[in-house]
């Protein structure tokens, strides 16, 4: 689910991406109501997926972590919700409750929000420039390596994969179109898949530290992630205004 | 300026050493040659130099850098060699340079200045050095690109790029050439000039002496984890002890002893006549392609005879097969274009060697593969040779045309299935490896056939017997060196007996033995009447070792035929070779003679030779 970004965020900073998705999903945790959800997805998640010009991508990722998820949510909550009172329909141990559904509808709506707010940051930002970003904030060189070989590893390991699926089935593994045959497959394909990456690991370390990776010291980088006076304005009266509602509503919920 | 002064160093776990009485150094602006074969010890030696092992075994010797000396004895109290600093002065490139790569990094330029970020070297100098690298050693038009989708020479040259940006005064290299074609390795060899013109220290770890090591200054070779020769390229080349090495030696060099061994050379009697002797057969031995045709020449008995064309049959091959038989695998119209590049978001990164988006990879290939014949497929890079061949099990399936093999239609029938009638030999062998053991690795093809576990048992140790590696057996692929990994991976298809063998590049990281165990499977497999398919950049090898050759020009069948045919056609007298091809060495060294037209394997130019 970790893209590898070559996407263009048009111009945007990692970090512009990253507070625009902590402030929408800190906003509808926040509010908690499915109506403030409905409404962030439509005026807000539903532009940026368009206008990120990967909407197709985002929306197959979103479709396979969403559909199970929230299917599960529904099951339970609609048809097993001890506090539920007014019963819409009771068959056996199944009650269906009003409230349970909306509490149904409610969930849907915020993992909606929190899924498509961090598939469509993770799509459009630039691993490169993400990494730049903390760089240029002095984050620990080592953390910041990690961080940027997860956000590419997807593409390598199936990269490796393919590989050696191609190299099992030209030695006699049949992989046909059923359940069974390609669970079979897979599994076959996990130890010699984790036994090359971890092969690589020990000559890449060696690599690595030649080239420096321990070194003490700051750290520069080449790329430099795209930002402007406008964006930086934006990152700060974002996180200060969220941090300002936060209060307020917190404390008028309390008061109340 | 670097020097390896080893008394013997064992890796922990092991009981052999691996490395015996071995010296091995370089100055500045000086190359040397480490070169030996499978197991030879070179890769250790090397190793050792760039300051990786000294925690993984136990060394006895000592290792200098700068006039600086580091002592070992064995012992609990011996010096902790500081790697990061080491590094800062010995660079190191090994044999698998994708494992190299920072592994974050988008394009070349940022690969390349991986190693200034991490010394905190401002932006502005930054973007000069990493420019000025590029434009030094010749790789600029890279900078924008993927690391992802570098062919294997590009990648070399990047990987070494990346690691002499920052300035280290050493570079050690394993195997730098290995799996390169002609061009790649012409070029690789001078960035690695440019280098020493800088002054850096070159250490080249290579398993024969035709790659860097005519370029070195000083050439050690290793055999058993000794050294066992040490001199000039010149003074090793026409050393007579190099000939009973498992080294890849000099072609002319050993073209010229074949003559001496034959009779009719002065020198023939020479060679078992005592040191001086020797001596003077070595000075006298052709190393280049100039000193080969004065050496030749001087042996003809009249010169400008002309001879009928010779060239040793494949001995007993064809005809062993009845006619009536038909190809082994039949290509009709097969048109195949590789799906559009896509970023590396979906993992699919533009094969190495794939043409350029737009242009078909294999465009109206009909093609016959007959049995009982070896068949090479040569063409320059990117002409279509490993979609070809991939096309022969199914890997790929063509888009218009239709492949028949072993009376299967590739479409419609899963690659697991057509394995049984197709081996296929992968170009990287460590993409093929994935069992536990080398005996499980030749187990599985037979095992996946439906084979019970003590027939699978006894047809691998065959196979693994028949490839010289029946005391291997019970080891993991990737303890093994490069050269009997690629054969561990020929013996999992030997083993299943296919109709086909199809092979990717089968010469690529074999030494000496590897080569010569090849030909003599290749020679086997087509007596018994199977079709043998190479696709190669080795046409040295293919032309003495196959019966047919087909050429693929930009995915078309340009030429096709029996091997004297195509050459002559390909390489006519007098005129530059096509793009991308370098007419075999001894059809260039027999028309040069004016043994015309010229033979292809060592006995027939010997014997044009003398009849001349």
């Amino acid at each position: 689910m970790i893209a590898g970004g070559r996407a263009d965020a048009g111009g945007l900073n990692p970090l512009t991406l990253l507070t625009g998705a902590v402030v929408v999903v800190a906003l509808t945790l926040l509010v908690d109501a499915w109506q403030f959800s409905a409404a962030v997805l439509a005026a807000v998640l539903v532009p940026a997926l368009v206008l990120s010009g990967r909407h197709r991508r985002i929306l197959a990722a979103a479709a396979a972590i969403l559909l199970p998820t929230l299917l599960s949510i529904a099951l339970i909550n609609v048809f097993f919700y001890p506090e539920g009172r007014e019963v819409l329909l009771a068959a056996g141990p199944v009650r269906i409750t009003a409230e349970g559904t909306w509490f149904a509808v409610a969930m849907a709506f915020r993992l909606c929000v929190f899924v498509l707010a961090f598939l469509i940051f993770s799509f459009t930002v630039r691993a490169e420039h993400l990494t730049a970003a903390l760089v240029a904030r002095r984050w620990n060189p080592k953390a910041v390596y990690v961080l940027s070989a997860a956000l590419r590893l997807a593409p390598d390991i199936a990269s490796r994969a393919g590989d050696i699926s191609a190299a099992q089935q030209a030695r006699g593994l049949v992989i046909r179109g059923g359940a069974v045959s390609r669970g079979r497959a897979l599994l076959m394909l996990l130890v010699p898949l984790v036994v090359g990456l971890l092969s690589d690991v020990d000559e890449r370390a060696r690599a690595l530290e030649a080239r420096g990776l321990g070194l003490p010291g700051p750290r520069t980088s080449l790329t430099e992630a795209p930002d402007s006076p406008a964006q930086r304005r934006f990152r700060r009266s974002a996180l200060l205004l969220l941090l300002l509602f936060a209060v307020l509503w917190i404390g008028w919920r309390w008061l109340r | 300026m670097i020097s390896l002064d080893c008394a013997g160093f064992t890796y922990h776990g092991a009981v052999q050493p691996a490395l015996g009485r071995v010296r091995i150094q370089a100055a500045a602006g000086s190359a040397t040659a480490v070169v030996g074969g499978a197991g030879s010890g070179k890769t250790t030696a090397a190793r050792l130099l760039a300051g990786h092992l000294t925690g993984a075994g136990r060394l006895v010797g000592a290792l200098r850098l700068d006039g600086a000396e580091l002592r070992f004895d064995g012992g609990a109290d011996d010096p902790s060699l500081d790697f990061a600093r080491w590094s800062e002065v010995v660079g190191f490139v090994g044999q698998r340079p994708r494992a190299q790569l920072s592994g974050v990094k988008d394009t070349v330029a940022d690969e390349l200045a991986y190693a200034l970020e991490n010394r905190g070297v401002p932006r502005e100098r930054m973007v000069v050095q990493v420019r000025h690298t590029a434009e030094l050693l010749g790789i600029a038009e890279l900078l924008p690109k993927s690391p992802l989708q570098l062919s294997g020479g590009e990648l070399q040259k990047t990987v070494i790029a990346a690691s002499v940006i920052a300035g280290p005064r050493v570079l050690v290299l394993d195997e730098p050439m290995s799996g390169l074609d002609a061009e790649a390795r012409k070029s690789l060899a001078q960035l690695l000039d440019v280098l020493l013109g800088e002054g850096l220290a070159l250490v080249v770890a290579e398993q024969g002496l035709q790659g860097y090591a005519p370029r070195a200054a000083q050439v050690a070779v290793l055999d058993g984890g000794k050294l066992v020769l040490e001199g000039s390229w010149r003074e090793v080349a026409a050393s007579d002890r190099l000939a009973r090495l498992p080294v890849n030696g000099n072609p002319y060099a050993e073209l010229a002893r074949q003559a001496a061994g034959l009779g009719g050379v002065g020198a023939g009697g020479a060679r078992a006549a005592g040191p001086e002797a020797a001596a003077l057969e070595a000075a006298a031995l052709p190393l280049t392609e100039s000193e080969a045709l004065r050496f030749f020449a001087g042996l003809r008995p009249a010169a400008g005879v002309r001879v009928r064309p010779v060239r040793a049959a494949a001995p007993g091959l064809a005809g062993s097969v009845p006619a009536h038989d038909g190809p082994a695998a039949t290509l009709r119209g097969v048109t195949f274009r590789y799906p559009p590049p896509a970023s590396a978001w979906t993992g699919r990164v533009r094969r190495r060697s794939e043409p350029a988006a737009g242009r078909p990879a294999l465009d109206g290939v009909c093609l016959d593969i007959p049995r009982g014949r070896r068949t090479a497929v040569i063409g320059a890079n990117g002409a279509g040779k490993t979609t070809l061949l991939r096309h022969l099990n199914g890997l790929a399936v063509p888009q218009e045309g239709t492949v028949d093999v072993g009376g299967l239609r590739t479409a419609g029938h899963p690659v697991g299935e057509l394995a049984r009638c197709v081996g296929y030999l992968f170009q990287d062998a460590d993409s093929q490896l994935f069992q536990r053991t080398v005996q499980r690795e030749v187990e599985f093809g037979l095992r996946s056939q439906g084979a019970s576990k003590a027939e699978a048992a006894e047809r691998a140790a065959a196979a693994l017997e028949r490839c010289g590696l029946g005391a291997v057996a019970g080891e993991h692929p990737f303890e093994l060196s490069f050269s009997d990994r690629r054969l561990v991976a020929l013996a999992s298809i030997l083993a299943a007996g296919p109709d086909v063998l199809a092979l990717d590049e089968p010469t690529v990281a074999l030494d000496k033995a590897g080569l010569s165990l090849l030909a003599g499977l290749m020679r086997e497999e087509a007596a018994a009447g199977r079709a043998v398919v190479m696709v190669t950049h080795d046409l040295d090898f293919a032309v003495a070792q196959c019966d047919d050759l087909v050429l693929l020009r930009d995915g078309r069948l340009a030429d096709r035929g029996p091997v004297l045919d195509v050459v002559q056609r390909l390489f006519p007298a007098g005129e530059q070779p096509p793009e991308g091809l370098t007419a075999p060495l001894l059809w260039k060294l027999a028309e040069q003679l004016d043994l015309q037209p010229a033979a292809l394997t060592s006995e027939a130019f010997l014997a044009a030779l003398r009849s001349s």
